[in-house]
């Protein structure tokens, strides 16, 4: 089992994540501002907390996946492979021919036996995979989309954006030209292009994703970053001796950071829903729900229609979209810095 | 002695705040006759300007007059239909506000602004209105008024910009004008052109004046009564004279210490020791008994009365009430 | 007061703050290309002078330049030409670099209490910034002590170092601008319009504070203000500016009891007394403040100017003396009495 197996460097992956998360969260947790934003958050929509906090869940356990154990049944082939605690909850071999009908006994073409009858919740899809096995993996792609992609936007953002709005000339020039030409470029073609040239890969989707989608938020930080600039505790940091990276790190920097964490949830959304449309022109990731629901493209032409694989998709979606989106208005209406600390 | 022009009795407005409604202007009662000039001094916070926006009906959400009695013109200004005060303001009362820069409307020009003041009041056509529109630029001394009249408010100075707004309140020869710190975000060369400005107008048109600022030299400058205002209660009345110069509340004779003209150069200045308590933590008495070096123990438990300390000045404070007794 | 010892002792000894020339402009851009099509003259060949210890006003209204000078001198906007001489070495010749051990020995205190701090940082962490950048103090333990040390001296209780800005009223965070300002142990402080924005009663306040810490420290001030009251009671000298020039300087008691300048004059006249005897508030200076973008030719104050003749427009007048300072006017040409 070597190191660059996908499912280990994935497990490798998701503990980093966990550190850093807590790590953020410890540091978070010592500043006041921080913990009162949190609490309010929580207050204000506990059922969207609740359902990301689920999806999260769901996408955690299907990263972490090793070969062999569990119960028996199913040929060699299948016992070694790598499969994740998601997969782990349904039996290896849970697969049947092809469609069938939410907790049906026989197929949905043909009436044949199913191997498993009665135990698809949600039914199977054309290759006989079960749609809530599919459905519940879908929730690691979705995670991974919005995280990944917004990896890469924030810092290349915050770090073009401010240096054009610090250090201004040349600097703002240069920049403000990428950002100009990048924004001129439609964004579809650009990513089609760019998918196309890196490749299919899950990562390479994502960079092609972060790539197109730093622009936005650059502006928004040069802009700021101008206006922070020439407040007087700016001013006063100048006239202490602090040099110019200092006053970056420690005065710029942390005042915007309630804009990135209000981009990050709004990005999130409109990431993936993205990748549902690159899935619709089939340079998506596979296995996301946006392939899924592209496959409802035949299914629903059909007579009688097939309909759990796309429901079971669209509600997953929506309900990630939907909560994300409840958070991101709370959080932005948290962290207006007029509020921010003014809560008694 | 005719009636006032505008009188507050007992007026109460609350705004709230951590589940309950916190009073801004607490029980204020005051006057304004014909043709005087009523300042209502005090520093931030104190409530003067809500009690402007009260005697107005101007209070915006989710603040409210809860109670008291306000009397503008002779008409019961809390007994009328949300129609006719729309008639008053601008009519019969006209108010002028501190930042001459977010009163007037940037996309609009000047003139054309004062004219449709004019003709919400009254059925004038365009040409009449602009007509008196470029009389009153002139009066209010903008030099040029034809070309002014179609300037917009970002091509003129401040001190031009309040002088349009000072021309738009007076375009109806309002009976009281409330100056709400009209000169205050002006330069002093400016400011003391807009303060003779108003006092020419005032003796021209015999316009009662409410003037509500922190400045005490432009109290003085302007002002016939004086009402001092502190955490949302009127702490001192009487004329300008009394007031300034014999000031008997402790926190009035602080307030004319601590003004800077007021000491020699090298001496300390006086001051009133601690700051102003926010509204959640107002002692059940007098509200600056917390400050006042003459505090008794009384001060803290009740609110004290109004006693008259001479004609027309009276001081709500127990210490002085005892002095004045004896 | 030192003032009077500080006087006398000023001429024969050189001041602590001597500025030349000093000119800073701020360039209009315009056109595809932004081409400079003109410049805002803030600041336009100013020179004068501050002695150890002694607190110089510079008054003026807006647009005189006043606060450009204040960040001029702190090289926070940086000046085309000029000297700035502190202590003998001339600030403007330096690179930045080379600056920042001089930033210690003069600080700034801005008018604004709200933008002036930092809202994310404790008031412990805005206090103790400056002194890392001059290693002021060992390790944390120190600097914290020397916080604490610094809050008790603006009269602030040192446990509330580990609150946040907002938690203070308007005069508190003055206050703390003033601690962070004594943190890096300067000479000289600017203060800019440092008490426009507070309330009278706590203006007192901090003017006293003020004037306490320069007994204690041995301060000297550069105060800016528009409020001439303020003046008379802090300042030991005056400088008078307009649309980016000294119009008059002079010994406080004398600008105060001979204006020799018409707009010193003017704004005199203007301020409001608290004195119910007296109304004395005369409009004697008619009209607008130019731009100064595009300052009048000849004497700049001309076209607003009551005692105006027809030289005023077309020359600039030269710095006269007048009694222990000096008046920009023509008026106060000694060879014209």
């Amino acid at each position: 089992m070597s190191l660059a197996e996908p499912h280990v460097i994935s497990n490798i992956v998701v503990a980093l994540l966990l550190a850093g998360a807590v790590a953020i969260f410890a540091t978070a947790r010592r500043s006041d501002l921080w913990r009162q934003a949190g609490r309010e958050l929580i207050r204000r929509r506990p059922i969207a907390i609740v359902t990301i906090t689920l999806f999260v869940c769901v996408a955690l356990l299907d990263s972490v996946a090793w070969v062999g154990g569990g119960a028996g049944g199913g040929n060699a082939l299948e016992q070694s492979r790598p499969r994740s605690v998601i997969d782990r909850m349904f039996a290896p071999d849970f697969k049947e021919k092809s469609y069938s009908a939410p907790l049906a006994d026989v197929e949905f073409y043909g009436g044949a036996d199913l191997t498993h009858p009665g135990s698809h919740l949600l039914g199977t899809d054309i290759l006989g995979r079960d749609v809530l096995q599919l459905t519940l993996k879908g929730a690691r792609v979705a995670l991974l989309i919005g995280g990944l992609t917004s990896l890469i936007v924030i810092p290349l953002a915050l770090l073009m954006g401010i240096s054009a709005g610090y250090f201004g000339g040349r600097i703002d020039d240069i920049v403000f030209f990428v950002v100009s030409t990048l924004a001129s470029i439609p964004t579809l073609l650009l990513l089609i292009a760019l998918i196309m040239a890196l490749g299919h890969g899950p990562v390479q989707v994502c960079v092609a994703m972060g790539v197109t989608g730093w622009v936005g938020f650059c502006r928004i930080v040069r802009g700021e970053t101008f206006k922070l600039r020439e407040l007087d505790y700016v001013q006063a940091a100048r006239a202490l001796g602090v040099s110019e990276v200092g006053i970056i790190l420690r005065h710029i920097l942390p005042n915007l950071m309630h804009l990135v964490v209000i981009t990050f949830v709004l990005l999130f959304s409109g990431l993936v829903l993205s990748e549902a449309i690159l899935s619709y022109l089939g340079i998506g990731i596979n296995g996301s729900w946006g392939q899924m629901i592209d496959q409802a493209r035949d299914e629903l032409a059909r007579d009688p229609i097939i309909w759990w694989n796309l429901v079971a998709a669209s509600t997953a979606l929506f309900a990630l979209i939907l909560s994300v989106n409840f958070v991101g208005d709370a959080v932005r209406d948290i962290l207006d810095p007029k509020t921010l600390g003014e809560r008694r | 002695m005719s009636a006032p022009v505008l009188r507050l009795v007992d007026v109460l407005t609350t705004f709230p705040a951590e589940g309950r409604r916190i009073p801004v202007v607490d029980r204020v009662s005051l006057e304004v006759d014909e043709g005087e000039v009523l300042a209502l001094v005090g520093e931030s916070g104190c409530g003067k300007s809500m009690t402007a926006l009260s005697a107005m009906r101007l209070v915006p959400k989710p603040g409210r007059v809860e109670s008291g009695h306000i009397q503008l013109c002779d008409r019961d200004v809390l007994g009328m239909s949300v129609n006719e005060m729309r008639a008053v303001r601008g009519r019969d009362a006209a108010m002028i506000f501190q930042e001459p820069m977010t009163s007037l409307n940037p996309v609009q020009t000047v003139g054309a602004q004062v004219v449709e003041a004019i003709r919400l009041h009254e059925r004038a056509s365009f040409d009449a209105a602009r007509a008196r529109t470029i009389e009153l630029f002139d009066r209010v001394q903008i030099p040029d008024p034809e070309q002014r009249f179609d300037a917009y408010p970002h091509q003129l100075s401040g001190g031009l910009k309040q002088r349009v707004m000072i021309a738009m309140a007076v375009s109806m020869r309002p009976k009281l004008l409330i100056a709400d710190e009209p000169s205050t975000a002006l330069d002093v060369t400016i400011q003391a052109q807009i303060l003779e400005l108003l006092r020419e107008l005032q003796r021209e048109l015999g316009t009662a004046i409410l003037l509500i600022t922190h400045d005490l030299g432009v109290v003085n400058e302007l002002a016939d009564r004086i009402a001092v205002m502190y955490a949302s209660r009127v702490i001192e009345q009487g004329d300008r004279v009394d007031v300034l110069a014999s000031a008997r509340h402790p926190y009035t004779e602080g307030l004319l210490r601590s003004v800077p003209s007021s000491a020699r150069h090298g001496e300390a200045l006086h001051e009133i020791a601690g700051v102003v308590p926010s509204p959640l933590e107002w002692p059940a008495g007098c509200r600056f008994s917390t400050r006042c070096h003459r505090m008794e123990d009384r001060c803290v438990e009740a609110v004290p009365a109004s006693t008259p300390v001479g004609p027309g000045h009276t001081v709500d404070c127990f210490v002085v009430a005892d002095e004045v007794a004896r | 007061m030192t003032a009077g010892v500080a006087n006398a002792a000023a001429s024969d000894r050189e001041p602590l703050l001597r500025v030349e020339g000093l000119r800073t402009w701020f360039p209009i851009k315009a056109g595809v290309l932004q081409r400079t099509v003109g410049n805002v003259r803030a600041v336009d060949d100013i020179d004068f002078e501050v002695a150890a210890g002694e607190t110089l006003a510079l008054v003026g209204e807006s647009g005189c330049g006043k606060t450009t000078v204040g960040r001029s001198l702190l090289r926070l906007v940086e000046p085309q030409a000029g000297r700035i001489l502190f202590d003998g070495v001339d600030l403007c010749a330096l690179s930045r670099r080379e600056m920042i051990p001089y930033r210690g020995d003069m600080q700034i205190v801005f008018q604004d209490p709200m933008g002036s701090l930092d809202p994310r940082m404790r008031v412990r962490e805005i206090i103790a910034e400056g002194m890392r950048s001059f290693g002021i103090g060992a390790n944390a333990a120190e600097r914290t002590d020397r916080v604490a040390a610094l809050l008790e001296r603006v009269q602030l209780d040192p446990d509330w170092m580990s609150r946040y800005p907002h938690e203070f009223s308007g005069g508190q965070r003055q206050r703390i601008c003033i601690a962070r300002a004594l943190a890096v142990e300067p000479r000289l402080i600017v203060c800019d319009e440092a008490t426009s924005a507070l309330d009278v009663s706590i203006q007192a306040q901090i003017l006293n504070l003020l004037r306490d810490l320069q007994q204690d420290l041995g301060l000297t001030y550069l105060f800016i203000t528009h409020d001439l009251g303020v003046v008379r009671y802090l300042a030991d000298r005056v400088a008078v500016m307009y649309v980016g020039e000294i119009v008059e300087q002079g010994p406080t008691e004398q600008i105060f009891a001979r204006p020799a300048h018409p707009y010193t004059q003017g704004l005199l006249s203007a301020i409001p007394s608290t004195d119910p005897s007296r109304r004395s508030v005369r409009a004697r200076v008619i009209g607008d403040v130019p731009s100064p973008a595009n300052p009048p030719d000849g004497c700049r104050f001309h076209p607003r100017c009551p005692q105006a003749f027809e030289r005023c427009g077309r020359q600039r007048p030269p710095a006269y003396p007048a009694g222990a300072g000096i008046s920009r006017c023509f008026l106060s040409d000694p060879a014209a009495r």
